[in-house]
């Protein structure tokens, strides 16, 4: 679906449109199929996504912090392909502080920032967790993350989360959370657009951001501040491998017969049934595969503190530890039949001891009167 | 043996709802358990049979057929015209001081009890509440799993059971919870049968059989007064048994 | 003297502040402070062993699948299990996508800006239609007044020294390294499933069975990226190298290299054989020597950590631990000052240099396969025929990472004709099922592209009882020692001319050559 959409009217486009870089403006043209795709609007709407990109007085000014991160996630945006991160960073948006990429570097790299968070009217996109524990566990320019993330967003006109870091913490939030790391939206008041996984899907940042640019407003979000057109389904509802999970036809062991199969991993501790995300259409690195495309089960890694409620990576649904119930390690399954192994004893030794009594025999133990 | 007298204890409404409830249950508990852990397969991978997805059809279907029972169930036991039992099927204040002597006959710190005309009060306070909280832990995390376009959306994380994640601490938790309800279920079933074989043997009234008949053997001094309905029964208060 | 701050220090992975003092133009001495701490250590105890090697990937986004499959290695270790020949054929085809997009990511899009003069490029007279439409390009992206993240760059600094037509067409190889580190991590989620984070190498072997038709697109995807390497990157580099061979005089930091090695010799699993081998270089000697993880020792003296954390213990100790207790970040750091986040790390209590200088340089003494005529070639090129100590500066580790690329270019044809064979026919196995066991210790010691890195665990009733681990900037970005001995890094800056305290181009270059 994301592949195909518009190519016939982007054909068209092309033959009408006044062209300066042939290919860049293909590639434009496929970004807006895309994006048109992804939004779940018709195709009919390509050209006016086009004009909303393109004639927009000026690229939207965009500030990007990294925070508590791995640099993943804008990694993650550098391998979109339609488009790619040169048309990005070159004709769509005006990213005027990104740390990996930007060319200025100390003071320049702040006046970039303070001439930006002066202007106005920018989006703001957070890649990282705030550290609140420990606040200098994350400085910048000497000032802490909570400092500069209050300071930037206030002046913004849209503050999108990327990465699971930025949406809810993240891998330095699970437990014990030595710093206090914590996401965008909990040390700020203003709305926030979380785009969570571990990195952020590239098309999911894309789409986000065209839509703000062509609405002006956050897309539809749901309880989780996700945008809905990517993640009101779950892995499990379009995995490829669906079909085998439907048979019966499991993965048993890695390396065998039955992952050259590509059958279902949902033994092998795949959290796609529980897991929100748009991976098995959009895929990864332009469309080549996705994680269970390599044979190892989804880790879940677009669910809030997913590092702590899905661990347990390799244990079967919902086979996983019980935090703060009976110990970490202790399963539903061993809870379980340990309770019922109990009741059977305790119920074993009534019998025995009613036995015993005679109770089992008619008597005429009844004290006199009923219950009513 | 004393008298005794065959008692209409039971009307066969309730009998089947019980039944059913049973049956959907069982049916419940194994697909349960089979969605959480595949534990066999059909079929050939040239020719499969599409098990995980009937079994899933089933444990949906089954609960449909659970909620719509204890939805009747719990109708019946308010405004029947038969016998609206809640009274007496439900915990109440006579049950609750009735509790302590049930119990310490069952842990034997005493020798006699009561006749029990309709359920021990163990049963009343103890096994019915856990049961109605059961089908309603059962129902709201069951829905809240159960997400799809069905229902106009309803279902979907954000819409009516959104907030049931919420409460149980996230999607996974909640399903964790929802895997307990089996364990609570078998543990159920160990209590409630092993009490009703050991009443059964005991007060030789076929309480157990009761469950099939309807009809209960019971004493004759503790048999309700002939005729009338429960509710007249009870405001009429003059069976013998309340006769000390 | 005049303290100069450069915080933050752009175009890296991760966060750097770095503190110099400048005396007549020239640096007197550095401090450099990394400004991020997460506690990987501390959360990942008491862990499932089998889950550790998703966590430890998060570390670095630029090199998680060297973390990765650094961590599953040490697990391996502790669970008794070797790998089968395929999954390590699977792996090594994997690091190598990893290495060459990381080197094409990291020698344009982090490192070109400090020598490339974008906006100087718009004078240049293009040659080519290609040149031009990417001169018109960035003509009307400078027109929209909108620079971007091109912003405040330091153009038109003296320290510039290209001609407007390199600079043009350096700036033209950087859009087009845009997009082959893209393709390049493509090829990764070949066998990883996706870029940043691969998903498919637990403890035993790896998940993914390649088909050929795997193999086939990850050959058709990296023969484009390694065509960039080998006629684009090496070519620019020396191109470059000859403008700016004056940075062989300055970088040349602490004189003591070590790398655990990289990219697996299949056949004997033997870490001195991998193509670039195991070694150790001390005082600058340009003679090899033995290393392994057990010698490295750490101390917090100048790290916010506990005492405890630190005091000459090595990490692969059961009681080697990392607690932080941050006292203050000095507004100019003195000599007894806690400064940063990173400990001091060290091997026989020398400051070691980690990465692609490193392991070049040992590959090249100890005479790794391809290694020798690589290196002397591109020496021949600078006009330094047989003088491999000209490499231990700034220019050396900038012009051995293409290299490097060149090289494992050379490896990688090797490991898929081996994988090729074994899938046509049918042979060997990809996972060997294990158990996690009830208490297990062990290490996997391995090479990021930008430096060593080493995965210290203990396992103790089937969970993680202690992990420790030792990435590469604690190598390169290490702090003092208790004696006062720089970093490597900060070693490096000593004696980098500044021409322009405000505009420090001449430290972002050192900086950088160490990839961060």
């Amino acid at each position: 679906m994301y592949q195909t959409a518009g190519v016939s009217l982007e054909e068209a486009l092309i033959e009408e449109s006044i062209m300066h870089y042939d290919v860049s403006r293909r590639d434009f043209l496929k970004l807006c199929g895309g994006t048109a795709a992804m939004l779940g609007l018709s195709q009919a709407w390509i050209p006016q996504i086009a004009s909303a990109l393109e004639q927009a007085a000026k690229r939207p000014p965009v500030i990007w912090l990294s925070f508590q991160s791995c640099s993943g996630c804008f990694e993650s945006l550098a391998k979109a392909d339609y488009p790619d991160v040169a048309t990005i960073v070159l004709d769509i948006i005006s990213l005027n502080y990104q740390e990996v990429i930007m060319a200025a570097a100390g003071t320049q790299s702040e006046k970039n920032l303070d001439d930006t968070v002066a202007a106005g009217g920018y989006i703001t996109i957070v890649e990282g967790a705030i550290a609140t524990g420990i606040p200098e566990a994350m400085m910048v320019g000497g000032k802490t993350s909570e400092e500069i993330v209050g300071e930037v967003t206030a002046n913004g006109a849209a503050t999108i989360a990327v990465g699971t870091c930025a949406a809810y913490g993240g891998v330095q939030a699970m437990n014990p959370n030595p710093t206090g790391a914590k996401g965008v939206s909990d040390v700020i008041s203003t709305p926030v657009i979380n785009i969570p996984g571990c990195p952020s899907n590239p098309d999911t940042m894309v789409s986000t951001i065209t839509y703000y640019l062509l609405y002006k407003e956050a897309p539809k979000l749901d309880s989780k501040g996700r945008p809905k057109f990517a993640f009101s389904q779950k892995v499990h509802d379009n995995c490829d491998r669906r079909a085998h999970f439907d048979s019966g036809e499991y993965v048993e062991e890695f390396g065998g017969e039955e992952e050259a199969k590509n059958y279902c991993l949902y033994k092998m501790g795949c959290k796609g049934p529980e897991t929100h995300s748009p991976c098995p259409l959009t895929l990864w690195n332009s469309k080549q595969n996705w994680c269970i495309g390599s044979g190892n089960g989804c880790i879940g890694c677009m669910e809030p503190d997913f590092w702590d409620e899905f661990a347990g990576f390799y244990d079967t649904l919902p086979n996983v530890p019980v935090p703060g119930f009976i110990g970490v390690k202790t399963s539903t399954d061993y809870i379980g039949s340990t309770l019922v192994t109990a009741t059977m004893t305790g119920i074993g030794i009534h019998a025995i001891a009613t036995a015993a009594k005679g109770r089992f025999k008619e008597n005429d133990d009844i004290s006199e009167g009923s219950d009513d | 043996m004393e008298d005794r007298v065959n008692i209409k204890q039971r009307h066969w409404v309730y009998l089947l709802l019980h039944w059913t409830i049973v049956c959907v249950i069982s049916i419940l508990a194994f697909t349960g358990l089979f969605i959480h852990r595949p534990f066999f397969s059909l079929g050939t991978s040239q020719d499969p049979v599409l098990l995980m997805s009937w079994i899933r059809w089933t444990h949906f279907i089954c609960a449909a057929v659970l909620i719509e029972t204890v939805a009747i169930r719990l109708e019946l036991s308010f405004f029947s015209h038969f016998d609206a039992d809640w009274r007496d099927v439900g915990p109440s204040r006579k049950n609750f001081k009735a509790l302590p002597e049930a119990i310490s006959y069952y842990l034997f710190a005493r020798n006699d009890h009561r006749y029990w005309r309709k359920l021990n009060p163990v049963m009343n306070t103890i096994l019915i509440p856990i049961a109605l909280l059961f089908y309603l832990m059962a129902i709201l995390t069951g829905f809240a799993l159960f997400q799809g376009t069905f229902f106009w959306g309803l279902t979907t994380t954000n819409q009516l059971f959104g907030w049931v994640f919420n409460v149980f601490g996230g999607e996974q938790t909640t399903r964790t919870w929802h895997y307990y309800l089996v364990w609570v279920f078998a543990i159920y079933v160990a209590f409630h049968v092993y009490f009703s074989i050991l009443r059964s043997s005991r007060d030789r009234d076929n309480t157990f059989g009761s469950m099939l008949t309807g009809w209960r053997l019971v004493p004759r001094k503790y048999a309700p007064i002939r005729g009338g309905s429960g509710k007249k029964k009870r405001k009429a208060g003059k069976r013998p048994g309340k006769m000390r | 003297m005049a303290r100069v701050v450069v915080d933050p220090m752009t175009r890296l992975e991760g966060h750097l502040r770095i503190e110099v003092e400048v005396d007549n133009g020239v640096v007197k001495d550095a401090w450099a402070t990394t400004t991020l701490f997460r506690g990987f250590e501390i959360f990942i105890k008491d862990r499932d062993p089998r889950d550790v090697w998703h966590i430890a990937q998060r570390i670095c986004g630029v090199c998680p699948t060297s973390h990765g499959i650094c961590a599953t290695q040490g697990l391996e270790e502790s669970f008794g299990v070797t790998p089968p020949d395929n999954a390590v054929l699977v792996r090594n085809l994997m690091e190598v996508a990893q290495y060459l997009h990381s080197h094409v990511l990291w020698f344009y899009g982090l490192n070109a800006f400090d020598y490339v003069d974008v906006i100087s490029g718009l004078s240049a007279k293009a040659n080519t239609p290609a040149l031009k439409a990417v001169q018109e390009r960035l003509q009307a992206f400078v027109d929209s007044g909108q620079l971007g993240f091109l912003a405040n760059g330091y153009w038109g600094h003296p320290g510039m020294l290209l001609t407007p037509e390199q600079n043009l067409e350096l700036s033209a190889h950087y859009l087009q390294a845009l997009d082959i580190q893209a393709k390049a991590a493509r090829a990764l989620a070949v066998f990883g499933g996706k870029f940043p984070h691969h998903m498919s190498t637990p403890p035993g072997g790896v998940t993914a069975i390649p088909t050929l038709q795997d193999i086939v697109n990850y050959e058709t995807i990296m023969k484009e990226v390694s065509d960039f390497v080998i006629n684009v990157m090496v070519p620019d580099t020396l191109a470059a190298g000859a403008a700016y061979i004056d940075l062989t005089k300055i970088g040349a930091g602490v004189g003591n290299f070590f790398t655990w090695g990289v990219l697996e010799d299949v056949k004997s699993r033997d870490p001195y054989k991998r193509s670039l081998p195991r070694g150790a270089i001390f005082g600058g000697k340009l003679a090899v020597e033995k290393v392994s993880p057990a010698d490295a020792m750490e101390y917090v003296k100048h790290s916010w950590y506990t005492p405890e954390s630190g005091e000459g213990k090595n990490p692969g100790d059961v009681d080697a631990t990392t607690q932080p207790e941050f006292t203050s970040m000095p507004d100019k750091v003195g000599p007894d000052d806690k400064y940063t986040w990173t400990k001091t790390t060290q091997i026989k209590n020398k400051q070691m240099e980690v990465g692609t200088l490193a392991r070049m340089l040992v590959a090249y003494l100890s005479k790794a396969p391809g290694a020798t005529k690589i290196v002397d070639d591109a020496l021949a090129a600078l006009g330094a025929a047989g003088k491999p100590e000209i490499l231990v500066s700034a220019l050396g580790r900038l012009a051995t990472k293409p290299l490097e690329a060149a090289l494992i270019v050379q490896k990688m044809e090797a490991d898929m004709a081996m994988l090729k064979e074994n899938i046509v026919a049918g042979k060997g196995e990809w996972f060997i099922p294990n158990d996690v066991p009830k208490s297990g210790q062990g290490v996997g010691a391995w090479d990021a592209p930008r430096g060593s890195l080493a995965h210290f665990n203990h396992i103790e009733d089937s969970k993680i009882s202690n992990y420790q681990a030792t990435p590469a900037s604690n190598w390169n970005f290490s702090a003092r020692d208790d004696k006062g001995t720089r970093g490597p890094c900060e070693e490096a800056l000593v004696g980098t001319p500044v021409a322009d305290p405000e505009k420090p181009l001449e430290i972002l270059r050192v900086v950088h050559t160490f990839d961060p």
